[in-house]
């Protein structure tokens, strides 16, 4: 590359991170002055281009479309871009990749005829899978094996790495055995004595081991404990609720106080003060208070110890390793996302670990066109030499006007018309666009493969273009610099008004097209009346192009 | 920004019936053994040891690439092995189609998925698997059996780990992108 420019292209998301659509709160003042007269104008220019592009009456063309009605903030984001590139660069900057993204990550409701950026839409589970066996975990599997890998796969404790079921460790009586082992850090799992007899079902096997440790056997008495006092307690507290409260909050609030306090008296008093020998008895609902089983007294003592230590430096050194087990791996999550406005659903996965389709893919670059910065403008094959496109070099000069070049490709089969609406009351920059509406071919398999066909009509026509790439003169109108398959570069004009290293110029796209799904509709019909008929689909939407560093 | 040509001199190298691409300063050993699936570079000073196949008479492929792949400039490609039951033995390697392997890499993987992009410097460990739609980050090293699950992006190591997620779109993105590569890799 000559000049080492950098470019990137940003589409802006409508949403504000939340459920709400474009809100005032953003940025109030500034844009209530710039509702004026200008943009007034500049919407009555769209809507006559509108209407001029669907070819029939606008009213009935636009009844599914546009039955949005417009707000303020709407026609606001018409002419004015949501974001303005203000004198201080490096604050824009960082609102914009809070704001917008490259479009390979937005998503599009064709509900709401809207971009939709990660943050305004839901996400839902859609199917549980080991990342490491990608093994399918049935949804109601899941909170019973604590979310974890129920077969073989476990976490290093020291590297984190996936341990592999190997054959070794100290054979008792003849008999073959396993162990876990790192093959990063060559830790084994005969360490802390975890040998197995079989090489399948590793979980269960260490399930097995962990509940024979006094600490497990204590855990789950605990947990049953808990459980028939939150029973006992419900059942109790239940009919003194009032009327209004639902059932469910009111074992909740009920349970709660003497919960707490049977927690501050038998878990952690009893067992914390070694008194709780001197503390039996019963509770208030007839439960008799919890006894620890494995403890034995001098266990009380230490955590009576333990529970003394008021200063850091009191605390002796000299206790036994932590032993470190290996953790079984965490479950992954296959997401499905849905419109936060219309909860419309935009991505289904399969639910398959393996599969890596979806059922449900609203992207947007399947919809909206792809605007890029070539490199070069004509395709090349062997022979022929087209010149690289130069970019500007930054930093920019104030009162330098420079040409860029910005190709659209169309991702629909269906003929696309563009619209390229410059942001009129800029402070940094000052943008012609040459050829401000053109139409884009539709997509086709086809244009892959016939490049070299239709090299034959390129000729140099670069007193229009300044851009030292070769044009196709033939069909190109002005600003038009290239036309190849599904895909157009037109020109703008960049003046940059302050001489700054990155330039960040903002563009409202509007583009039409004919819905797809409604031409069969209208075939079967009547033939006369489809072209009245058809849905037009209009999406505008804005687009950061940011020169420089 | 869209992707620059790139040239090269038509007699550094091969280019075979189904458009692969393979420099004549790659080191290729045991040609037989490897199957490229079709517009495929293979650039300069690259490794692709086909010679280290399963013992006895097998007939099976040692490394298998799919097609519209790149092979960097100095990456090496290496059937992984080990020792089962006794007996020491290489294993097939097996790329799936739209895969970029960048500069100086080292791959003894089991199998790399499709639309898979691994960066410069890596080193992926024996028998790991890589599965589609996956990111492997400059300088990434990833462990022995590791298995990757689809759309993760993974960086760092020993051993690298699964840093961030890929866009749904990422099959579209890489197809294209390996297509664009191809067809912009041109003769000087």
């Amino acid at each position: 590359m000559p000049g080492t420019t950098k470019a990137t292209v940003l589409y802006y998301c409508p949403c504000s991170g939340s459920t709400k659509t474009q809100n005032s709160s953003d940025e109030p003042k500034e844009k209530k002055k710039r509702t004026d007269e200008p943009s007034r104008e500049d919407n009555q220019l769209a809507r006559s281009i509108d209407s001029s592009l669907s070819n029939t009456d606008s009213t009935k063309a636009f009844e599914g479309s546009q039955s949005r009605p417009k707000t303020q903030e709407h026609r606001a984001m018409e002419t004015e871009p949501p974001l303005s590139p203000s004198s201080n660069a490096k604050l824009d900057q960082q609102l914009l990749s809070l704001h917008a993204s490259p479009i390979e990550n937005l998503y599009y409701c064709d509900d709401c005829s809207e971009i939709r950026c990660a943050r305004c839409v839901i996400e839902e589970p859609a199917g549980y899978h080991c990342p490491n066996c990608l093994f399918d975990v049935p949804t109601a599997s899941v909170r019973s094996e604590n979310n974890c890998c129920a077969r073989n796969c476990f976490q290093c404790p020291v590297c984190t790495h996936v341990l592999s079921v190997v054959e070794g460790g100290s054979p008792q009586g003849g008999k073959l055995c396993f162990t876990l082992s790192c093959s990063v850090c060559f830790w084994s799992s005969s360490e802390i004595g975890w040998e197995f007899e079989k090489a399948t079902g590793i979980s269960a096997q260490v399930e097995r081991i962990r509940a024979g440790e006094s600490t497990n056997k204590e855990f789950t008495n605990l947990l049953d404990y808990w459980r028939t006092v939150q029973r006992v307690t419900a059942t109790a507290s239940a009919p003194q609720v009032q009327g209004g409260v639902t059932a469910n909050s009111g074992v909740a609030a009920g349970g709660s106080g003497s919960f707490k306090h049977r927690l501050a008296t038998a878990g952690l008093h009893s067992i914390g003060s070694g008194l709780h020998r001197a503390s039996l008895g019963t509770g208030t609902n007839g439960i008799p208070e919890y006894r620890a089983t494995c403890y034995t007294d001098s266990d009380h003592e230490r955590v009576a110890e333990l529970m003394a230590i008021q200063d850091a430096d009191m605390v002796s050194y000299s206790g036994e390793p932590i032993v470190r087990e290996p953790q079984r791996i965490r479950l992954h999550m296959k997401l499905a996302r849905r419109c936060r406005l219309c909860h419309h659903i935009l991505i289904k996965p399969e639910s398959k670990a393996q599969a890596t389709r979806f059922k449900i893919q609203l992207m947007a670059a399947n919809v909206l066109p792809t605007i890029t910065i070539p490199a070069s403008l004509t395709p090349r094959s062997a022979g022929s030499s087209a010149q690289p496109v130069r970019l500007p070099k930054s930093p920019f000069q104030p009162g330098s006007t420079v040409p860029l070049a910005i190709r659209f490709s169309n991702p629909l089969y269906t003929e696309m018309q563009v619209r390229v609406d410059t942001c009129a009351s800029s402070t940094d920059a000052h943008v012609d666009v040459v050829a401000p509406q053109f139409a884009l071919q539709p997509f086709t398999e086809l244009w892959e493969y016939d490049e070299e066909e239709e090299e034959g009509g390129t000729e140099n026509n670069s007193s229009d273009t300044n851009l030292g790439g070769a044009s196709r003169s033939t069909k190109s109108s002005r600003g038009i610099l290239d036309r190849h398959g599904n895909r157009v570069a037109i020109q703008l004009n960049v003046t940059s008004l302050i001489e700054t290293a990155s330039l960040t110029i903002p563009l409202r796209i509007t583009c039409t097209h004919v819905d797809d799904m409604d031409v069969d509709n209208d075939t079967r019909n009547e033939d006369g009346r489809s072209a009245s008929s058809r849905h037009m689909i209009t999406n505008s939407f804005w687009v950061y192009i940011t020169l420089g560093d | 920004m869209e992707l620059e040509y790139t040239t090269y001199k038509r007699s550094e190298f091969i280019e075979t019936d189904t458009g692969n691409k393979v420099s004549r300063r790659s080191l290729i050993s045991g040609s037989q053994n490897i199957v490229l699936g079709g517009k495929t570079i293979v650039h300069s000073k690259c490794t692709i040891r086909g010679d280290l196949r399963r013992a006895g008479p097998s007939h099976q492929a040692a490394v298998l690439i799919g097609r519209f792949c790149s092979l960097g400039e100095g990456s090496v490609l290496r059937p992984p092995y080990k020792t089962y039951k006794g007996t020491f033995s290489y294993y097939p390697l097996k790329i799936g189609d739209h895969v970029d392997i960048g500069e100086n890499t080292i791959v003894e993987a089991a199998s790399i998925g499709s639309y898979v992009k691994i960066g410069k410097n890596c080193i992926i460990g024996r028998f790991a698997i890589i599965r589609d739609c996956c990111l492997i980050e400059d300088g990434a090293v990833i462990a022995p059996n590791t298995v990757i699950p689809p759309f993760s992006v993974v960086a760092g190591g020993p051993p690298a780990k699964v840093v961030a997620q890929l866009p749904e779109s990422t099959q579209e993105i890489f197809e294209a992108q390996s297509k664009d590569k191809y067809t912009k890799f041109v003769p000087a």
